[in-house]
């Protein structure tokens, strides 16, 4: 069954591929069969689940790539990704419609297709991987043709907005990368579901507290938390409608995910400790950009500062408990998998 | 299975409406009137059976596992759900008959009629439910369909506002409410609403106060009781319609049905009880007041349901249930009487005012004397069904305060003494001003010269007989309740009401009589413009919440700009600029470059040399 896992991948990059060789005309058309191929891959995924043991790793595939490193090809979903997974690739497969009868200027609908493809290779590929390494390629993949797709096709300040929605995110990956090498380091393997196994042991508790800071501040970025959240705005107001509604709906949950599937389970310790000064920032973070939605007279801006007040939410429905390293909290994912629907829909309309 | 059709119908039918409205065989308002009929058909079979066989009879499966307390989808059927269910669908089927009429030639009246159906569905699972989170869905949908439908003309920015108004200021409450349900669910373990009504006398004192206190700002967010109230006035710029069934069968009554609902859980906590008693207190006496000096028919009505709602917290706040849920199906008759007559006015008149009517009764016989009927129920006069029902609340408010005297009759209600006997003052005050009002606006609207110039012609037939048939319960009523002791008139509280009524009422006559084309406010003076403007409570709060609100909103976005986004942006200026530094010595200029290379191997040259 770990096949559909890595056809959740493959198909977008092979359509990916197909699209740069195919003509100009055809070439939206290729990728909305190309997403919606991906979109069927993840209902039969949804469908090959076993519902009974959603805490634990299913479809998986687990294949050495890069021995001398101890990389590893391995891929899989349990009860937190698997909706996410389904929910990117549907919402890929809705911007793909949208394309369908709007091309944003200046046009060139074969780049733009390949962009989002390479974009949902990418943001599929976050959810699935459970390789450190892995996810971290993955986790970049996606900024490049999130640049690309605003400083191609966004609006008239794109250019600033571009550079700093590119330069913010990659110093928040750099600040992420140095926790997962401290995590490495300390353990001596990347396979994330060991890792979430150990729960932390071995570790001391100040090494817990730093690398717990690396990567839970570098997926703050993403998040955005306050008051790390300033590209946020800018980003949303000048990318294309598609570009607005992956990074409403896709990409600002990835650094959620990314806090509730490493940052919290591999350092427990580090987790608890810093937990409180989380839920602060969450909870100024709720109030601080609902204020700022009120007063706010551009749409999409009002919708970037809105994600950025529901990512209080998820934080503080996701605060570490004992429980927390088996079972992740259903509720923080359930409010993430809702929320892109009334966020990315709004920048749609 | 009944119940469960009861709320599913109406559901389907908003459903159905909003999908394919406009093409259905019938149009919009078939589906929304066979579905309304039929839930009230089945509404009336549970009541009966109810009637026949009284109990308890919950149907439920569970629904969520949510690994600690369960959320179970289900019904629950006792007398209290059953008859209110009853008035519930008969004034929801009244107002979607009359809409065919009133909203004739709306281009949108599709959508407006699968908003009431959804609003139906919402207030029916209230009513129905038997676990406390499904019931705050309902609670929740009819807060997002009074938006909709009081913001129906939306082009219009007064009537945005209002429907903005009355989201935020009824969510302000459900906050609470939400927390309340949480803490009384966890106190018993349970939501289902049968566990947490048998678990609330064992329930630590503090845990049974605490979550009734906040269950109760929800209710009085929802009820439009102060300090929550002053949504609902503005909220008459919506069609009149929606102003009935807001007012009458559904949203504001759901407030108090919830607190009868669960009545053991409030008498279980004498904190909350006194709360309610004073917050009812202030309220019925303050907006009856405020109806008093109103212009507009429609918000007359508004203010006087503030009031009513008040009065049925007060009834359930003495401990007396029985009397609190009867005034609250009287009053669902007569108030969604009295605004569908008013909606029959207004589209006569073609104006709100009722400086601009005055002389009607000769025009609209039959809108005359239903209103006349309406408004003497709500005045409590003999016979009518206000009579009763408001009667039975002053006679249990006497007891609470301490009548045990005359009648030797225990309290059954935890109320302290002092505000049990605020209470009935304030009701005994509150029957003298809603006389007083309640003739005022029959006088001005159907006596004296009339201050209109249109040609006034009787309703249609279709917005007439939803009055004639909804003026026979609000008439006929008060008998059903005979049969219950507690219901029963008693003769000196009923002379007590009947002497205060008299005394508004005929102050008011006494002065109009003076001058029939003036507006008999005018006696009290500047007194009247206070209690026009409802005492101000609006432009307090527009001091207070909003205007502060908005200067905080701007000052986050002045900050986030200059502060927080400044902060990245100028650090990359820094950097660049300290590019510009190092900049200076990467010129393109290769005699620099080939100078450097030579000063630096001159530099190792003569560093080995002395060294070494």
């Amino acid at each position: 069954m770990g096949a559909l896992t890595v056809l959740l991948v493959a198909v977008p990059l092979a359509g990916c591929l197909a699209v740069l060789a195919a003509p100009e005309g055809a070439a939206v058309r290729l990728g909305t069969a190309a997403s919606g191929l991906t979109l069927l891959v993840a209902l039969a995924m949804a469908a090959a689940f076993d519902y009974g043991g959603g805490h634990r790793m299913q479809l998986q595939v687990d294949a050495p790539w890069v021995p001398a490193i101890d990389l590893r090809f391995h891929l899989g979903v349990d009860g937190v990704s698997l909706p996410l997974a389904v929910l990117t690739a549907l919402l890929t497969a809705l911007c793909f419609v949208y394309s369908l009868r709007y091309v944003p200027e200046p046009g060139r609908p074969r780049a733009l297709t390949a962009l989002l493809l390479l974009l949902e290779v990418g943001m599929l590929g976050t959810f699935v991987a459970l390789d450190l390494l892995l996810f971290f390629v993955f986790f970049e993949v996606v900024l490049v043709p999130m640049y690309a797709l605003i400083a191609g096709w966004g609006g008239p300040g794109r250019g600033p907005a571009a550079y700093k929605f590119i330069l913010y995110t990659l110093l928040g990956s750099g600040v992420m990368l140095v926790g997962l090498l401290v995590l490495f380091a300390q353990t001596g393997t990347l396979d994330m579901v060991a890792l979430i196994d150990r729960q932390g042991a071995g570790m001391a508790s100040w090494v817990q507290v730093l690398g717990f800071l690396a990567v839970a501040g570098g997926l703050a970025v993403k998040a955005p938390m306050w008051p790390l959240h300033s590209w946020l705005p800018d980003a949303h107001t000048e990318a294309p409608t598609v570009g607005s509604v992956l990074l409403a709906g896709v990409l600002l949950k990835m650094g959620t995910y990314g806090l509730i599937r490493i940052a919290v389970p591999m350092y427990p310790d580090g987790a608890a400790a810093v937990a409180p000064f989380l839920g602060a920032f969450a909870a100024v973070g709720i109030i601080y950009a609902a204020l700022a939605c009120l007063a706010q007279r551009d749409l999409k801006r009002l919708v970037a500062f809105s994600s950025a007040a529901t990512w209080g939410s998820y934080c503080s429905a996701s605060r570490p408990s004992p429980r927390w390293a088996s079972t992740p909290p259903c509720s923080a994912t359930s409010h993430m998998a809702s929320s892109p629907g009334c966020c990315s829909s709004s920048p749609a309309g | 299975m009944t119940a469960a059709l009861i709320i599913v119908l109406p559901f389907l039918a908003a459903v159905v409406g909003l999908l394919w409205g406009p093409r259905l065989p019938f149009g919009p308002a078939g589906i929304a009137v066979v579905a309304t009929g039929a839930s009230t058909v089945l509404t009336t079979l549970v009541a009966l059976g109810q009637f026949a066989d009284p109990g308890v009879a919950e149907a439920a499966v569970v629904f969520t596992p949510t690994g600690d307390i369960p959320i179970t989808l289900g019904t629950r059927v006792d007398g209290l759900s059953a008859t209110v269910a009853v008035m519930v669908g008969a004034v929801a089927l009244a107002v979607q008959v009359y809409s065919i009429g009133y909203m004739r030639g709306d281009p949108r009246y599709s959508s407006y009629a699968a908003f009431i159906s959804l609003f139906t569905a919402a207030m029916l699972l209230v009513v129905l439910s038997a676990d406390l989170l499904t019931l705050y869905v309902g609670w929740e949908v009819m807060g997002l369909c009074s938006y909709l439908l009081i913001g129906h003309y939306w082009y219009d920015r007064l009537t945005s506002g209002a429907a903005v108004k009355a989201f935020l200021m009824t969510r302000l409450g459900d906050v609470g409410f939400l927390f309340g349900i949480f803490v009384l669910g966890y106190g018993a373990g349970s939501f289902r609403v049968g566990d947490v009504l048998a678990a609330a006398g064992e329930m630590p004192e503090y845990l049974v106060v605490l979550g009734t206190l906040l269950l109760l700002c929800g209710v009085v967010g929802k009820s439009a009781q102060f300090p929550l109230h002053s949504w609902l006035p503005d909220a008459m710029v919506g069609p009149t319609p929606i102003s009935a069934l807001i007012h009458a069968a559904t949203m504001v009554a759901a407030g108090m049905y919830v607190v009868a609902r669960l009545h053991p859980a409030f008498l279980a906590a004498p904190l909350t009880l006194n709360v309610l008693g004073v917050v009812a207190a202030v309220s019925m006496l303050g907006s009856a007041l405020a109806a008093l000096a109103q212009d507009d028919l429609k918000r007359v009505l508004a203010y006087s349901t503030i009031s009513q709602l008040a009065v049925m917290g007060a009834g359930l706040a003495v401990g007396a249930r029985p009397a609190g849920v009867f005034h609250l199906l009287t009053h669902g008759a007569f108030k969604a009487l009295l605004f569908l007559c008013a909606g029959a006015v207004i589209t006569a008149v073609g104006s709100n005012l009722m400086s601009e009517m005055g002389g009607l009764r000769r025009g609209m016989p039959v809108t005359f004397w239903t209103m006349t009927i309406g408004l003497a129920a709500l005045i409590g006069l003999p016979p009518t069904s206000g009579f009763f029902s408001k009667d039975a609340i002053v006679a249990a408010a006497e007891r609470a305060a301490g009548g045990g005297a005359w009648f030797a009759y225990s309290p059954i209600s935890a109320i302290s003494g002092s505000v049990a006997w605020i209470v009935l003052v304030a009701v005994l005050a509150t029957i003298a001003a809603t006389a007083a009002y309640a003739t005022r606006a029959w006088l001005r609207t159907f006596f004296g010269p009339a201050r209109f110039r249109t040609a006034i012609r009787e309703a249609p037939p279709v917005m007439r007989w939803p009055l004639v048939v909804l003026a026979v319960p609000s008439l006929l009523l008060g008998f059903f309740g005979l049969p219950v002791e507690s219901l029963r008139p008693e003769a000196a509280s009923s002379l007590l009401a009947l002497l205060c009524a008299a005394a508004g009422a005929l102050l008011v006559y006494a002065v109009w009589r003076f001058d029939p084309a003036a507006d008999p406010v005018r006696a009290l003076g500047p007194a009247a413009r206070v209690f026009a403007r409802a005492f101000g409570v609006d432009e307090l709060y527009d001091a207070a919440v909003v205007r502060p609100t908005r200067r905080l909103a701007r000052g986050v976005l002045d900050l986030d700009l200059g502060v927080v986004d400044a902060a990245v942006v100028r650090s990359g200026r820094t950097a660049r600029s300290l590019g510009g530094v190092l900049r200076v010595l990467q010129n393109g200029n290769p005699q620099l470059y080939v100078t450097g290379v030579l000063a630096g191997a001159l530099l190792i040259v003569v560093s080995v040399a002395v060294l070494s």
